[in-house]
C-alpha cells in the first residue's frame, strides 16, 4: 500500500480509493479462489465439471492476473477529477479479463503437466 | 460505434467449456476465432475492411500458419515472423509482435523492480532489515512482468502516462508537486492536469454501457459483487 499511498499526489484521493477498492477485491477474489481449490484437494472432491473448473480459476488467478491490473492501470490512467471511469466502464474489462485468465491458466495447467521443465520456469508437475 | 462483446455476437454465446478446448484444429477453436475476426479492431472503417480482406478462411491456412499460431511452439517468440512483419506471414488474424511484447515486459519489470528496491532499500534502513529480506524474496524471483506490463500498459492505453500508475519521480520530486500546487487555482491545476494527461497518450474512451449487461455471459451475476 505504501507505493499507492506516496502516488497520490500524482493520481488524487479519489483515484487512489478506487485502486483501493480494486485490491480489496482482487484479495478476496483470489483467497476464494484458493479456498475453493484447497478444499477440493482437502476433500478428495474430483467430480468436478469444466464450469467447476472456470470459476476456481476466474477467482483464483484471473482477479490477480488480469482483471486487477487492468482495472488499476484504467483508473490510474483515466481523465483527472469527476471523469474517473465509473463502474459501466469498468466493467466490461472483467470479461476481458476473464477471457484472457482463463487461457493463461489452461496454457499454464497444461505446459505444467506437459512442458519441459527447463523451459516452463516452474517445478513439472508442481500442481499436482 | 459500439464493439459487441464476445457473446453478443453473431452465433450466440460461446459455451465456457469450450474455452478450455480452443485449439486452431478444434470446432470451438473455429468458432472462437471466427467470433473475435468479427469484432477485430477498427472493424467498419477503411482500415477494418482492409484487414478483413486479408484475413483468409482458418481451413485454408495449411502451412502458410505461423508456428506459434498453428500451436507447435508454447512460447511467444523474440523475434519477428519471417520477412520483419508483426503480421503472421500467412496474413492470418493473430496480430502477433514478439520484440514490442518483449520490451513491453521488460521495461515494465525494470520499472516496477526499481520502485520496489527503492522502497526495501528505505524499509532495511529504518525498519527491521531481516523482515525486509524475507519480503523482498518473492518479487525479485525470476519472472515475465506479466502483471506490472497489463497494468502500465492499461494506464497507457486509457491516455495516462507511467508515471500515474508507478511513480516513476524521486520522492522529493513528487512531494513538491503538492507545496507548488498551492500557488496555482483548483481551475487551473485541473485543465493542466488533463492536457498534460491527453498528450501522454492516444486517448482511449471505455464504452459508456456495459458490454455484459446485453449478454447471456453466465458470470456477470457475481462480477457486481
Amino acid at each position: 500500500m505504501a507505493p499507492l499511498l506516496e502516488n497520490v499526489a500524482t493520481i488524487g484521493v479519489r483515484k487512489a480509493l478506487l485502486v483501493f477498492r480494486e485490491i480489496e477485491r482482487m484479495a478476496r477474489e483470489s483467497v476464494e479462489g484458493q479456498a475453493i481449490e484447497l478444499g477440493w484437494v482437502g476433500g478428495g472432491v474430483f467430480d468436478l465439471t469444466d464450469d467447476d473448473y472456470v470459476r476456481m480459476a476466474y477467482k483464483k488467478t484471473c482477479w490477480y492476473t488480469v482483471i486487477a491490473p487492468l482495472r488499476i492501470g484504467a483508473i490510474c490512467g483515466s481523465l483527472p477529477g469527476p471523469e474517473a471511469p465509473i463502474d459501466d466502464e469498468l466493467d466490461p474489462l472483467i470479461e476481458l479479463g476473464f477471457l484472457t485468465g482463463i487461457a493463461f491458466q489452461v496454457r499454464d495447467d497444461l505446459l505444467n503437466l506437459a512442458g519441459e521443465e527447463a523451459i516452463y520456469g516452474k517445478e513439472a508437475a508442481g500442481d499436482l | 460505434m459500439r464493439r459487441p462483446s464476445i457473446s453478443a455476437t453473431r452465433g450466440g454465446p460461446i459455451p465456457v467449456r469450450s474455452l478450455a478446448h480452443t485449439g486452431p484444429d478444434s470446432l470451438a477453436g473455429r468458432r472462437v476465432m471466427s467470433q473475435l475476426g468479427e469484432r477485430a479492431p477498427f472493424a467498419g472503417t477503411r482500415r477494418g475492411r482492409l484487414r478483413h480482406a486479408q484475413h483468409e478462411p482458418f481451413e485454408n491456412m495449411g502451412d502458410s500458419w505461423h508456428p506459434i499460431c498453428r500451436g507447435e511452439t508454447p512460447f511467444v517468440r523474440a523475434t519477428r515472423p519471417e520477412g520483419g512483419s508483426s503480421r503472421c506471414r500467412g496474413g492470418c488474424c493473430v496480430a502477433h509482435d514478439g520484440e514490442l511484447v518483449e520490451r513491453i515486459l521488460r521495461d515494465a519489470r525494470r520499472d516496477v523492480l526499481a520502485e520496489l528496491d527503492r522502497m526495501f532499500t528505505e524499509r532495511r534502513r529504518t525498519g527491521y532489515g531481516p523482515l525486509y529480506d524475507l519480503l523482498a524474496d518473492y518479487p525479485f524471483r525470476e519472472g515475465k512482468g506479466l502483471r506490472p506490463a497489463i497494468c502500465l500498459s492499461a494506464c497507457r492505453a486509457s491516455g495516462g502516462t507511467t508515471d500515474q500508475a508507478c511513480c516513476l519521480q524521486p520522492r522529493s520530486s513528487c512531494s513538491t508537486t503538492r507545496s507548488s500546487s498551492t500557488t496555482t487555482s483548483r481551475t487551473a491545476r485541473r485543465t493542466a492536469a488533463a492536457r498534460q494527461h491527453c498528450s501522454g497518450g492516444t486517448v482511449y474512451r471505455l464504452p459508456s454501457t456495459s458490454a455484459t449487461q446485453r449478454t447471456s455471459w453466465p458470470w456477470h451475476r457475481c462480477w457486481k459483487t
